[in-house]
Formats: C-alpha cells, sequence, structure tokens
C-alpha cells in the first residue's frame, strides 16, 4: 500500500507544480507525442487565435515569434493539413482565418488519435494534469536539458540527398486515388468552415529545390493543385525569391528561412 | 490479448474476482482454462483448435506413457508424440522459409505467397516445448504424481489443459516444467495470495514493458533501420538502445506473467537473472531467457552427449544447440546466424578458459563490458533484416561527420538508465547492501507508468 500512497503523492504533487506553473510544457520525444502535443495545445488554448495554419509538420517550422501571438499551428509530422482540419469541423469555435496547407502532404489521412484528443467532450487529462501528453516527465526533461540542435551542412547534404533519392518515383495509381479521397473530404470541410463565417486560404511552404523537383512532389503537386481551382478557394503563393529557401533535411525550413518566410507570410495576409 | 492494454486490464479483474468468488471454489481449474481460451482466442481463435489438439494428443500419449512398464513401448509413443510436435512447430514455425525455398525451386511466386501467409499461432513455441517436457519427463518417471492420480484420465487431461493454456505463461513463457507446474494445481485461497510480491513483480514489470522498452521503439528499431540518416554516435546508441529495448520488453513481460500468475496463486519459475552483468557468454546463457536455456541444456544438449564426450564433441554439440536456438526464434537466416555466432563464440571461451572465475575488479569489469558488447552487436541480427546489417556498418563508419543527435542520444540514455540500475541493484544485493528507498522507487515507477508510457507496442517476443 506504501508504494501506491508514494506514487499518489507524486501525482498530487506534480499535479500542483503544473497548476502554479512551475512545470514547463515538454517536447514530444517522437513523432507521436510531439503530434498529440499539437493536439493538445488546442484543447488546452486559452483564448481563440485570429489566424491558423493547418498542415504538415513543414508548419511547425515557420517563425511564430515573426508572426505574433495571434497566430496558432495545428502542423502535424507525417501528416497532412487533414488532421487538423479535421479538429477545427469538430470543434464549437473556429478562428477567423484558416491557411491550410496544400501540397503533396495532402496524400496522408486524418490520424484519429490525434483529431480526438483535439476535440473529444472528455480526456483523463482534463482532470489528472500530469496525464497530457505535454506534461510527462521526460518530454519536459527532454525540453530542459537538451534543445533541438540544427543539422551541420554535411548532414544536410546527406539528408537531401537521401530525400530527393526516396522521393524520384512516380505517383502510383493508388497514391493517385487516395489523394483524389482526401482532397474530397478537405473541400467538405473547408465549405463547411466557411459557411461558419472563417475564411479560408490556401497555402503551401517552400521545399528543397532538389526535393521540389523530384518526379513524385512534381506531380503530386500538379494533381492536388488542379483540384482546387482558384475561381473557389483563394490561394497565396510565394514569390519566386523563396522559392530557395534552405531546409535542415529537405523539408524543414532552417530557422533563418523560416524567419524570412514567415515575414512574407505576414506581409501576404496584410494584403488579404 | 496483450498484458499492456485496457482491455486485458478489464479481463484481468473479472478473471480474478469470479476466480476468489465461493461460486467458483470448486471449480477454479476449469474455470482457469477456460478463461485462458478466452484470453489465447481473442485475438486469434482459430488457433485454439491446434492448441486443444496439442493438448489432448500430449495428454493422452503421457498417460499412457506414465501408465505403462513396458520400457519399448512407452518410448515408442515418446518418440512419436514428440516427432509430432516438432513437425507442427516447423510447419508453422518454417512455413514462410520452407514457402520461400519451394517459390526458388519451382520459380513460383504464387506458392510463395500462399505461404508466407501462414500466421504464426501465438505461443507454439513455448507450449510445444512444454508438451515435449511433459512426454520426455513421463517417459523419465519424473511425473510420478501424475501416473498415480487416482482420478484417473480426465484429471490428468484437466491438469494438462491448464499446464498448456495457463494464460500468463500461455503466449511468452516463461516455459514451466510438468514437476513445477502440477503439483501447484489445487483449490486457491485469496488469503494466501503474496500481495507485496504480486505489486511489486507487477510494477517492477510493466515499468520495463510500458516505460522503458515501448519508449525506445522509435529511438531503436527505427534509427536502425534508417541507420544511413544518422550519426556514428546516434548509430551505436540506438543498437545500446536496443539491447536495453529487449531486455526491458521480454524481462518485462516475464514480470508480468509471473506477478500474475502469482496472483492467481500459481509460482513461475524466474527468466532473467540480470544477464548484463555476466562476465563471459556461458554466464549470459545462465541469466537469459533461463527457462529456454535451461530447456534446450535438459532436452537437447545433454541427450546430445553435452560435454562428457571429449572437446571436439563438446565444441560441436555447443555450436549445433546454439544454431537450433537461434531457429527456433523463426525461419529466418538471421536468427541461424545469431545462433551460430553466439555457439562459436562459447566455444572459443571454452577453448581460451575466460570462464575461470577472477577477484580483480578490473577484470571482471572489462568481462562484462566485453560481454555486453559481443551480446549486443549479435541482436543486430534480431534489429534488423540480413541483408541491412552490413548497411549498419558501413554507416557506423561513414557517417562520423553528420550532426550528432543530442535530443536521441538523451534520450536512449533516460530510457536505458532502469536497465542499468536494475544491474547495479543486483550487484548492491551481491554485497549485501540494502537497497535505499526501495518503496519510493517503486511508487516513482508506478508513477512513471501512468505519466510516461509510450505507445503500445506488441511483445517482441510474441513473433517468437
Amino acid at each position: 500500500m506504501r508504494i501506491i500512497f508514494t506514487a499518489i503523492a507524486l501525482l498530487i504533487i506534480y499535479q500542483t507544480a503544473i497548476l502554479f506553473g512551475a512545470v514547463p510544457f515538454g517536447t514530444g520525444r517522437d513523432n507521436v507525442e510531439t503530434n498529440c502535443i499539437t493536439s493538445e495545445n488546442w484543447r488546452y488554448k486559452k483564448s481563440l487565435p485570429d489566424v491558423i495554419l493547418v498542415g504538415s509538420s513543414k508548419t511547425n517550422f515557420i517563425d511564430y515569434d515573426v508572426l505574433g501571438p495571434k497566430f496558432f499551428h495545428l502542423g502535424y509530422g507525417g501528416q497532412g493539413c487533414l488532421t487538423g482540419l479535421e479538429i477545427l469541423h469538430k470543434s464549437r469555435h473556429i478562428p477567423k482565418l484558416i491557411l491550410v496547407e496544400v501540397s503533396d502532404t495532402l496524400q496522408w489521412p486524418a490520424n484519429t488519435q490525434c483529431v480526438n484528443l483535439g476535440t473529444s467532450e472528455y480526456a483523463i487529462g482534463d482532470w489528472i494534469l500530469p496525464m497530457q501528453h505535454r506534461y510527462e516527465p521526460c518530454g519536459v526533461l527532454l525540453h530542459a536539458l537538451c534543445p533541438q540542435q540544427i543539422p551541420n551542412d554535411f548532414s544536410r547534404e546527406k539528408l537531401i540527398a537521401i530525400q530527393t533519392h526516396q522521393l524520384s518515383i512516380p505517383l502510383r495509381e493508388d497514391r493517385r486515388l487516395q489523394l483524389s479521397k482526401n482532397i474530397a473530404r478537405a473541400k467538405m470541410m473547408m465549405n463547411d468552415l466557411r459557411s461558419r463565417g472563417a475564411t479560408v486560404v490556401l497555402f503551401d511552404i517552400p521545399v528543397e529545390r532538389s526535393v521540389s523537383e523530384t518526379q513524385f512532389v512534381r506531380e503530386a503537386s500538379e494533381f492536388v493543385n488542379a483540384q482546387f481551382s482558384t475561381a473557389d478557394f483563394a490561394k497565396i503563393n510565394y514569390p519566386s525569391s523563396l522559392q530557395h529557401l534552405r531546409t535542415r533535411d529537405g523539408t524543414h525550413l532552417l530557422p533563418s528561412d523560416g524567419t524570412a518566410f514567415s515575414l512574407w507570410l505576414g506581409e501576404a495576409l496584410k494584403k488579404l | 490479448m496483450l498484458f499492456n492494454t485496457l482491455e486485458f486490464g478489464l479481463f484481468f479483474v473479472v478473471v480474478f474476482a469470479l476466480y476468489y468468488s465461493p461460486l467458483l471454489k470448486n471449480w477454479q481449474t476449469k474455470f482457469l482454462i477456460a478463461a485462458s481460451f478466452v484470453f489465447y482466442s481473442w485475438h486469434q481463435p482459430q488457433w485454439s483448435i491446434l492448441l486443444v489438439f496439442s493438448i489432448v494428443l500430449n495428454a493422452f500419449v503421457s498417460w499412457k506413457i506414465a501408465s505403462s512398464a513396458d520400457r519399448s513401448y512407452r518410448l515408442k509413443w515418446a518418440i512419436v508424440c514428440v516427432a509430432i510436435n516438432v513437425l507442427l512447430l516447423f510447419l508453422f514455425k518454417y512455413a514462410s522459409l520452407l514457402g520461400f525455398v519451394a517459390a526458388k525451386l519451382s520459380h513460383s511466386s504464387r506458392l510463395a505467397e500462399i505461404v508466407s501467409d501462414v500466421m504464426l499461432p501465438v505461443g507454439i513455441s513455448f507450449y510445444t516445448f512444454e508438451g515435449i517436457s511433459l512426454l520426455v519427463d513421463s517417459y523419465k518417471n519424473r511425473n510420478r504424481e501424475e501416473r498415480q492420480n487416482p482420478a484417473g484420465f480426465p484429471q490428468h487431461l484437466k491438469n494438462t489443459a491448464l499446464f498448456f493454456s495457463f494464460f500468463p505463461h500461455l503466449a511468452a513463457g516463461p516455459i514451466v516444467r510438468p514437476y513445477q507446474f502440477f503439483p501447484q494445481i489445487e483449490r486457491k485461497e485469496f488469503s494466501n495470495i503474496q500481495w507485496n510480491f504480486v505489486i511489486e513483480t507487477l510494477i517492477v514489470g510493466y515499468f520495463f514493458k510500458n516505460v522503458v522498452a515501448d519508449n525506445l521503439v522509435v529511438h531503436t528499431s527505427g534509427v536502425l533501420t534508417d541507420c544511413g540518416s544518422f550519426s556514428s554516435i546516434n548509430d551505436i546508441a540506438a543498437l545500446l538502445g536496443y539491447s536495453a529495448r529487449i531486455f526491458s520488453d521480454f524481462a518485462g513481460y516475464s514480470l508480468i506473467a509471473i506477478g500474475l500468475a502469482a496472483a492467481l496463486g500459481y509460482q513461475l519459475p524466474p527468466n532473467f537473472n540480470f544477464p548484463y552483468r555476466s562476465q563471459s557468454l556461458a554466464e549470459f546463457w545462465h541469466r537469459w531467457h533461463i527457462t529456454l536455456s535451461t530447456w534446450i541444456r535438459d532436452y537437447l544438449y545433454i541427450p546430445m552427449g553435452g560435454n562428457k564426450k571429449g572437446e571436439m564433441r563438446t565444441y560441436l554439440n555447443l555450436i549445433a544447440v546454439m544454431f537450433l536456438g537461434g531457429l527456433w526464434h523463426g525461419g529466418k537466416i538471421g536468427f541461424a546466424l545469431w545462433g551460430l555466432f553466439h555457439g562459436v563464440l562459447l566455444c572459443a571461451e571454452r577453448v581460451l578458459k575466460l570462464n575461470r572465475a577472477n577477484h580483480n575488479v578490473w577484470i571482471i569489469s572489462s568481462r562484462i563490458l566485453c560481454t555486453f558488447v559481443l551480446v549486443t552487436i549479435a541482436w543486430l541480427l534480431f534489429a534488423l533484416p540480413l541483408h541491412l546489417v552490413p548497411h549498419y556498418f558501413a554507416s557506423v563508419i561513414a557517417n562520423g561527420k553528420f550532426s550528432i543527435n543530442y535530443q536521441h542520444v538523451f534520450l536512449i540514455s533516460l530510457f536505458s538508465a532502469p536497465v542499468i540500475v536494475w544491474h547495479l541493484c543486483d550487484l548492491l544485493r551481491e554485497k549485501q547492501i540494502v537497497f535505499p528507498g526501495k518503496v519510493f522507487a517503486l511508487g516513482s515507477m508506478l508513477f512513471l507508468i501512468v505519466t510516461d508510457s509510450g505507445v503500445p507496442q506488441d511483445f517482441v517476443y510474441f513473433q517468437f
């Protein structure tokens, strides 16, 4: 019994520390955890943001300090915009402006766990705060002791080369079918969000040039862009000067390039 | 049904409550058999038939053997039934390998597809070995109390059914011997439960599985299969982490099985005895998956002559036994090579007489380190498909200039630390130093199970 009491005492102490703000949010220790934390950040947000960016992990590497506190993002690693759209679709309150990343990442369907975590009526973490993913002790330790670092040039080159090699394949018919299905679902949700008063704008984030020129990304992007006509959906396209931004691994922007993209995005949104 | 799922938690609570209820006081064994079949059929109901067949066959033949005084008659029955057991195991376990070979010979990809679709019935490797030990022990008169059982064959069938199907050890061991299990089959009382043992064992088991092993999966297997994209340090860290993961996964599973069995009044043998503090590979095999290694020793190595027929024969026996032990894990060339690797190194240890005791701390430490490194390198054959193993070594050599992902190294260190501490505790215990703050440590483990469990994964040994 003493063991169980000790565990309960530790839970109470940790919960108290969280309530008093003594525990910072942790970092996801892997993709699954990071995605869960993204959903929790939406679930437990203090106020509704003005603008939300919905997309893949590319969205996580934009400089949100530049964009300001009214911006929020639902970017999911290994997934596309569908997870974020499903969350907004099921949420009672939605922001005024929704930016949706449309790219080859639309091939990935929504993740049920992330959607549920962001929208379900009840979650155990609502009452027992230590059971929220963002307060997992190892994630908190990781965040405090070991910040994410930027790969050196050698690693970058290698990682970009690997990704370029892996994406040098044609867009298979089954993937094309999956894309069509996902696009139809995305359109349905975007129309619903618009009918609820939100403005939906499409956008994309640049990737490494060699990656964007691979057969798969090229064919998938062309296919996706053809499905979203400009007559139906407003889209902001990044200028050619931003086409050659540098990335960590072929897909995710380096901090300085993330800042450059954010500055442009902020300006582009002002013009809307 | 997996031990680390909510559905199992509910299942166990219901079984536990009914098992000790006055209603089922006289039906405990039958109830436990029924519950075990529900457990087994949860995801693979079709294979229950195979389990029933195995139970009936082995119960009938072992009864026949134990009831007869005619030695040649007993031997005949034993040989036939052991052969059937081995054949069944072989057919299911090596179906994909056989299919691959047959397809290569006949140039038919359809054949390979059909055979590779044959699923491996969960636990077949474990209950087949238990069946063989039941037959051999009956032949050798080790199950005397069964032979003298006045209730006759129905009672023996019931006992055998529980021996095979007892759900805490059904899916992945520990491999139990008839002489250990049969005498325990009797009415159990709630008041006799050793609660301290049950709670401590379950907490440590679930901690190793849910917190250590499940959190290490992404940072070990994920990195090893994509080793070309990581730095040499990260690749090495991933392999070291895999070593910690496979231990915590299987040791965790075994501890959970032992704890659950103890809650139901049964004692299962220990399966792990701090294997990573072994000073030699021979010692490692006395400490790792103990129930399998002792089974192989008793039913394979000793009948083959063991170390009683000269040096050369001993080496041959060691290599053959380790090779078969490797193949027991499945029909992959990697497993066979893993067994051979261990067999050859065990022989080398014997030749170089590295097993001899030494009291120098530095020599002991370096032996422990060397053994750990060798065992860990061999795990590569478990962790990766064979064709990726050379690629791993090439990446370790070539990726020195890659930036080190410190988050990855930090996480591997963080989640592997409990495995190191666990082994250090045994050293303390050996020096008769009482581990301070045991209650706090177990309480913290429980706290971490609640707050820090990884994404639930299958147990590694379920695939064997």
